[in-house]
């Protein structure tokens, strides 16, 4: 068990109170691994959350909201990573990562914070991936048209324009057309505004894709196979 | 990220503020938060991690940052505040519902502490005074800072483990 001396230490250190003499000679304590100071960190700094969460709430202004959202539109990248970056690829990475906050400030289902992490992260890697290509589909402005983002082990994004709002009870659907075989349902997502966004994860080698589709399907049927086929997009 | 920001936007907001007490300098400290949390986050395990303690402490440094910078002091001599929100040292195994209890249970202990606790609590949580600053600030000795920030800790640390089991 760790002394009551440590006990402070690991405390005063994770609130950052140390000073001195002090902090320098448990820096150099921490520096040589002391596992049990390391767990002695970790349960201080929980208890330091515990400590700011039961802070009384105060609600910021509403503008902050959209500030903090819009802020996504621009997102901060690291100068060498952004030079691998065509300047194509860079400006429609912003352009998702603006509509992937305004998407989900739309949506109605209420994901928990961790899942949204968890898929936002996953956008964010095939976005920033030096293998990332960009194909584009339905060069017509009046049909459904825009890009998918391809990497090949991290999988694709779907960013659809052009898509009229469902029928009462349908929605949309993306799906995986590989080159042999029956096209594969992968999510059902909203058109907001005219357009969608869909992530599409690396279920099949990229070899073996043929397209990738968006049908319409009823809404609380069991999706099998395409219903209304809204278009194809070839991906080779 | 705007279900980020509708359900721990106002918790991070409301611990700045209680920081900075301006609210105009809170909202850009949030803003700068989020950017920080977006950029950092594929460091975070989402399955295994403490996501509103990853959230709350990041906010909190960036607060922490501000004001030492108010203070011509920029930490030389305290500890890097960016070492401490690495996130792997916010994984844990408890479920949402323990770390709810044990959360609660901190939060009700901290109406059990006397003022001087308060006080101390407040200036090392909230506004990032080193020992040696809060002891300058309220003209007091070196080991009755320590002894107060220990007392409160002690309280608020026991209050955690037995609602939470032996942990």
């Amino acid at each position: 068990m760790m002394s009551d001396q440590f006990t402070d230490l690991c405390e005063f250190y994770a609130l950052g109170m140390l000073d001195g003499e002090e902090r320098v000679l448990f820096e150099r304590h921490l520096a040589e691994g002391c596992a049990d100071c390391r767990a002695g960190i970790e349960k201080a700094i929980e208890l330091n959350e515990m400590i700011l969460s039961a802070t009384p709430r105060v609600e910021p202004s509403r503008n902050l909201r959209r500030r903090v959202l819009a802020g996504f539109g621009h997102p901060v990248k690291e100068p060498r990573r952004a030079l691998r970056w065509t300047f194509a690829l860079a400006l429609a990475a912003a352009l998702i990562l603006a509509f992937a906050a305004a998407w989900n400030f739309e949506r109605r289902e209420r994901l928990a914070g961790a899942a949204e992490l968890a898929r936002l992260r996953e956008i964010q890697q095939i976005l920033e991936a030096p293998g990332t290509k960009q194909v584009t589909f339905g060069p017509q402005p009046a049909e459904p048209h825009g890009s998918i983002f391809v990497h090949e082990k991290l999988g694709m994004i779907l960013i659809a324009s052009g898509l009229a709002a469902p029928p009462a009870g349908w929605t949309y659907e993306s799906w995986l057309v590989p080159k042999d075989g029956a096209p594969r349902p992968i999510e059902a997502f909203r058109a907001s505004g005219g357009r969608g966004m869909s992530l599409l994860p690396p279920s099949l080698p990229m070899s073996d894709l043929k397209a990738v589709a968006v049908s319409l399907e009823p809404a609380d049927a069991p999706v099998t196979k395409p219903t209304k086929l809204v278009f194809a997009a070839p991906l080779g | 990220m705007a279900e980020l920001y509708d359900k721990y936007g106002g918790l991070l907001y409301s611990v700045i503020l209680r920081s900075v007490s301006n609210p105009s300098t809170a909202e850009d400290l949030v803003q700068e938060t989020f950017l920080r949390i977006w950029n950092r986050v594929h460091t975070f395990d989402v399955e295994r991690g403490r996501l509103e303690g990853w959230m709350v402490t990041i906010a909190r440094n960036r607060a922490i940052d501000y004001l030492r910078s108010l203070r011509s002091q920029p930490g030389e001599s305290a500890t890097s505040l960016e070492d401490l929100e690495h996130s792997g040292l916010f994984v844990t195994r408890e479920t949402e519902a323990e770390r709810l209890t044990r959360k609660n249970a901190v939060g009700a202990a901290l109406d059990s502490l006397n003022e001087s606790q308060r006080e101390v609590l407040e200036l090392t949580h909230f506004q990032g005074l080193t020992q040696t600053e809060i002891a300058d600030r309220l003209q007091k000795p070196l080991g009755t800072v320590k002894s107060l920030v220990r007392s409160a800790l002690k309280i608020l640390r026991t209050s955690a483990v037995e609602a939470g089991g032996a942990r």
